[in-house]
């Protein structure tokens, strides 16, 4: 599954981005294969997601949440 | 200068201050260099040149505060700057040093960075940063062995509370600074061939450097056609996919970095409690994360409007008594005048919006310093996105209540260039505080001050007025969406930082430098517009003027006090009539009759070119009030009373002064905003486009408010 599948509170492992754009941005902002990554909250109307990646809460657009995968955690 | 002088001159090293946004760099900075700072410009690209002093013992030292990226790649001018004066690319930019600022949580993410500038070949050192957080959440750091990993000279700072600063400036004073082994091999994503090619071309040292040069060729205006297109060709034959390369070259510095960190870096299980994420709870929240900025918004507006009223009317009155005492003591003439009526009021002008400024920009540097504005660019991205805006449109937008010329200037860090165009175009559409004094007297003319229920009925004008210009730019924005294309792909992804209290130095230091930068934008098109509208004010067919003048001292003659005063002020109106403005503004007149303004209005309308405030006291001169202008119940009384000489009935009556309003706030007025919108859009194009579309949609609205009020 993709990161813009998740749920408030879900945890995953990203486990590929996708070829798209902003790939290289994704990756220097630290969101890359083995990390944990966790759904925290999202803005209204489909606005921007927050995730906990490891140390670190980044903000992205659904769009760029699209472009990771994931392995779900169970709980 | 003399050769003597030149061998004692010590040569001033210049050290380039490179790191990730949010590392605490400015901080370094400023507790570095204080207020010994000057913010210029790089050519060919908007992003301010920061560069500060400061002189450790007998040397002294340049620092150059690049803008905080996280890689070198080509993502935005940011970037391109710091590509740029890292390979001393621009022939005044060659620094000797650079000193990479990275965070102590984050290592991984700063090593990224700071191990590109090491195999740019520049001698660095390192200085980790925020190293108490760290160790609260269990990160420690082995220094020696990231030392002998990496080769370079590091240091670790917290620099929030001033420990580590003297360890950065002896290490500076003893230029301890080394040239890094290299950290990556390009050879497996970039060939010897090219290296070799573009290195003896360029004659450059490192394989970074070129792989560098190859991935900034586009956006690089230091390089000449003839040498992009020997790039171009040089990649187009070896087939070269340079994003590709990128990634490649991100993912295995990443690799890289993992095998330094597991070395360095011991992590204890340590489960902090996380005041961040609690804090979270309800600042992203999807209907309080909204209220709470709300209400912070409002707070910060109240808060701005009601501190700034004291020293704004403190700089008013001693603006008005500079100028009273200059008339007084000077010799009556031309440049008495042009002193006394031109130059110091024109000033005065520009001051006057110092307090509210600076407290906007304190207020908005405390959000950027607790870590809150970045949640705001979050909250208000999905909002702001239908109208060809981005989250990160929120600063500028909230910046122009104060003055649109720092908003426009905010607009910088939107990296799309559409999202930033249409920024800009907008901005001037918030309700700025040069209008306010406008409103004011003329809400007073037109709305009762009476109370309907609980809601007084001039407050919820003005609120009304403030509503208008939003509206405007979110209506204005969403046309020019629909017709300005772009190719770029809009993105957004930010880093929402921990919460932390702002250091208070850098928040008085960011207030300092914008007001100065306010100043020195606004103050010097107020100032020339503020001498040309003087002379057109003072001077007039000769003719005229010398029998108006003749009149005048006949008038006097024997009028003392009351009646001396009101004679003057009788005078001071019909020769501001017969001067060449009046001649412009009756000019004016049957384009602004429809609209219910008389020529009288049209002079204010002129003068309002140099800030929109001046129309308050252009309408006390050309009334005739004279004396206390700032007495905004004279103005008021005295305008109410003014009748059409044809039909006798009020001139300021509910039609025109809403017609007025209307054209206040969507005219382009301001000439100082013009200036800036050219300088950052680098051309005349969007300036001239503002000003018919801001002006034209003007006329036209207040032609219909007055039409149908009347």
């Amino acid at each position: 599954m993709t990161a813009d599948s998740m749920k408030k509170g879900n945890i995953g492992i990203v486990k590929a981005i996708g070829d798209g754009e902003t790939k290289l941005n994704l990756l220097e902002m630290g969101i890359r294969p083995g990390k944990t990554i966790e759904f925290l909250n999202s803005a209204i109307w489909g606005g921007p997601i927050a995730f906990q990646i490891e140390n670190n809460i980044v903000a992205i657009r659904i769009s760029e949440a699209a472009g990771i995968e994931i392995d779900l955690m169970e709980k | 200068m003399g050769s003597t002088e030149t061998i004692l001159q010590t040569k001033t090293i210049e050290v380039a201050i490179v790191g990730n946004p949010n590392v605490g760099k400015s901080t370094i900075f400023n507790q570095l260099t204080g207020l010994k700072q000057k913010i210029g410009n790089y050519p060919g690209v908007t992003v301010d040149k920061t560069v500060g002093s400061c002189e450790i013992k007998d040397k002294k030292f340049s620092l150059i505060d690049l803008p905080g990226t996280y890689s070198l790649h080509p993502n935005s001018e940011d970037e391109v700057i710091a590509h740029r004066v890292l390979n001393s690319y621009d022939q005044s930019e060659h620094p000797d040093y650079a000193l990479v600022i990275a965070d102590a949580s984050n290592l991984e993410r700063g090593l990224l960075l700071c191990s590109q500038v090491m195999d740019l070949g520049i001698p660095m050192a390192l200085v980790i940063n925020m190293v108490d957080l760290a160790e609260k959440n269990g990160i420690e750091i082995k220094a020696f062995t990231l030392f002998k990993s990496l080769g370079i000279p590091i240091l670790l700072t917290d620099a929030r509370k001033s420990q580590g600063i003297e360890e950065i400036k002896e290490l500076l004073y003893t230029e301890n600074f080394l040239e890094a082994p290299q950290f990556m091999k390009m050879d497996d994503i970039f060939s010897k061939t090219l290296s070799t090619a573009i290195r003896s071309k360029f004659s450059l040292k490192t394989s970074y450097q070129a792989f560098q040069l190859l991935g900034f060729r586009e956006q690089e205006s230091i390089l000449k056609t003839e040498q992009k297109d020997w790039l171009d060709a040089l990649v187009a034959d070896h087939g070269f996919n340079l994003t590709k390369a990128q990634i490649q070259e991100t993912e295995i510095r990443f690799g890289l970095i993992s095998q330094v960190l597991d070395k360095a870096i011991l992590k204890k299980p340590i489960q902090a409690k996380n005041f961040t994420r609690a804090l979270d709870k309800l600042l992203i929240h999807k209907v309080g994360g909204y209220a709470v900025f709300l209400a912070i918004m409002l707070v910060i507006f109240q808060a701005v409007f009601s501190w700034a009223e004291l020293p704004m009317d403190l700089i008013d009155g001693l603006f008005a008594s500079i100028s009273q005492w200059l008339t007084e003591h000077l010799p009556a003439g031309a440049l008495t005048s042009l002193l006394a009526e031109g130059i110091v009021p024109g000033i005065g002008g520009i001051v006057i919006f110092i307090p509210q400024i600076a407290l906007l920009f304190g207020f908005l540097s405390v959000l950027e310093g607790t870590g809150y504005m970045s949640r705001v660019v979050f909250l208000m991205d999905r909002l702001m996105r239908p109208f060809g805006l981005h989250g990160k449109s929120v600063v500028p937008l909230v910046s122009g209540v104060a003055c649109a010329i720092p908003g426009i200037m905010a607009a910088r860090n939107i990296s799309n260039s559409k999202e930033r165009l249409i920024t800009i175009l907008v901005t001037p559409f918030m309700s700025c505080s040069a209008r306010l004094p406008v409103y004011i007297i003329l809400i007073g003319l037109a709305v009762p001050n009476e109370n309907y229920g609980i809601v007084n009925l001039q407050a919820i004008t003005l609120l009304s007025m403030y509503i208008l210009g939003i509206v405007a730019v979110l209506a204005s924005a969403w046309v020019l969406n629909k017709i300005l294309k772009t190719k770029e792909k809009s993105y957004l992804i930010i880093e929402l930082p921990i919460y932390r209290i702002p250091g208070w130095k850098d928040v008085l230091i960011t207030m300092y430098s914008k007001s100065k930068t306010f100043v020195v934008e606004a103050g010097k098109v107020i100032m020339a517009i503020s001498i040309v509208l003087w002379v057109l004010a003072s001077y007039g067919p000769t003719e005229r003027m010398a029998q108006l003048e003749e009149e005048r001292v006949i008038a006097v003659l024997g009028l003392e006090g009351e009646a001396l005063l009101a004679s003057e002020n009788n005078f001071a109106s019909r020769k501001l009539e017969a001067s060449y403005i009046g001649i412009l503004g009756k000019t004016i007149e049957p384009v602004i009759r429809p609209l219910g303004y008389d020529w009288k209005i049209g002079i204010a309308l002129i003068t309002s070119f140099a800030a929109r405030e001046v129309f308050v006291s252009t309408i006390a001169t050309i009334y005739s009030i004279g004396g206390d202008v700032d007495n905004e119940l004279t103005i008021r009384e005295k305008l109410a009373q003014e009748k059409d000489p044809i039909t006798g009935k009020p001139i300021f009556n509910t039609a025109t002064v809403f017609s007025l309003m209307i054209f206040y706030a969507f005219a382009m007025q301001c000439m100082s905003t013009l200036a800036v919108v050219y300088r950052e859009t680098k051309s005349w194009k969007w300036p001239v486009i503002q000003t018919v579309f801001m002006t034209g949609l003007a006329y036209f609205a207040a032609l219909i408010t007055y039409q149908i009020l009347s």
